[in-house]
């Protein structure tokens, strides 16, 4: 074989070699990439965990009124990402929807037209018993609905007890998520329970011991 | 030789905001203490020294305290001797203003561990 003939047989070895080592870069940073998603995944759910262990564990950490109403609001602010809602309750369990009554607002004034223009929605959800969201965030739809994004009946082992009204949802938050759905499902059921079991509580006579008897 | 955990103080008005943060910082390797106002964590920050502090945009200043929020403790923090040098991470709803490092709620756990181990310097910023 003469030198030129090795040489070009040498480089030909030398280009297969780097097809090799370019595959199989690749290959690596494929399965990095893979590995890099799937961590990603995994610290997302974990957050999603996070957000629903801290909202279940709070509301059942709530004993009076106040801090019941107020870790609705930590929920619907930090957890799902909303600065406006509202918060109704019916005198009566499973009362007329017309009845409803704010017992708290964030965000906004009670007296704030956009409350009005969501009664409708809000009252459907209580009528049906179900939470009804808004598909997606229309342009003009504060003139519609006050810009309702979901509208959360509160329920005690399947009775109406009020509702929750979410507004809008901070800037940088694009759409609801699945775990979004979850925090309204542990909304309807453990925040009914918790304002119940407080309401109770704050209206309970306070038990006096009897008084001493005369010497 | 086995290194001490690196401190983090959380200073946030919301419960809830502090039980995420502990619940994610805590689980990875650091030790997190927490405070609900401003005056609160000052005095945590004096005393304990933390690495980092992490504080929510709507913490107030004192318990009730609506009008003095996260900005007056962050200027706090900043113009005490102690404090001064310490890395601040702000927590905020709405995005904080140019140069000032944020992560916005909801928290992501993930978004929330790379600027802590960036402000600790644990890691490389990439975004250069």
């Amino acid at each position: 074989m003469s030198g030129r003939g090795s040489g070009t047989h040498r480089l030909q070895e030398v280009k297969t070699e780097l097809e090799a080592v370019k595959e199989r870069m690749a290959a690596l940073e494929a399965a990095h990439a893979h590995c890099a998603d799937r961590i990603r995944a995994l610290h997302e759910r974990n957050t999603d965990l996070v957000r629903l262990t801290v909202a279940s564990q709070r509301l059942a950490a709530s004993v009076q009124r106040d801090d019941v109403l107020a870790t609705i609001a930590e929920i619907v602010v930090d957890l799902i990402g909303s600065e406006e809602l509202a918060v109704f309750e019916l005198p009566e369990m499973d009362g007329d929807a017309e009845t409803l009554r704010l017992a708290h607002v964030r965000g906004m004034t009670a007296d704030s037209p956009r409350l009005a223009r969501a009664a409708g929605p809000i009252r459907y959800a209580l009528g049906v018993g179900q939470t009804l969201v808004a598909r997606s965030r229309r342009k003009g739809a504060e003139d519609v609905d006050g810009g309702l994004t979901a509208a959360i009946p509160l329920k005690l082992d399947g009775h109406m007890t009020g509702a929750i009204a979410i507004f809008g949802l901070v800037e940088h938050k694009k759409a609801l998520t699945s775990v979004d759905h979850e925090l309204f499902e542990i909304l309807s059921r453990q925040a009914a329970m918790a304002l119940h079991s407080a309401t109770s509580r704050s209206q309970r006579p306070t038990v006096r011991p009897p008084p001493r008897p005369q010497e | 030789m086995r290194r001490s955990k690196k401190k983090i103080l959380l200073i946030d008005g919301s419960i809830a905001g502090l039980m995420v943060g502990k619940m994610i910082l805590g689980r990875d390797a650091y030790d997190v203490i927490t405070a609900r106002t401003g005056r609160e964590g000052l005095e945590k920050a004096f005393v304990e020294m933390p690495d980092l502090i992490v504080l929510s945009a709507g913490s107030a200043l004192t318990a009730g305290d609506a009008g003095s929020e996260g900005a007056s403790t962050c200027e706090a923090l900043r113009t005490h001797e102690r404090t001064r040098a310490t890395p601040v991470l702000v927590l905020t709803t709405r995005g904080a203003g140019e140069g000032c490092d944020y992560v916005t709620k909801p928290v992501s756990g993930l978004e929330l561990l790379t600027k802590v181990r960036c402000r600790l310097g644990e890691i490389q910023d990439r975004r250069g």
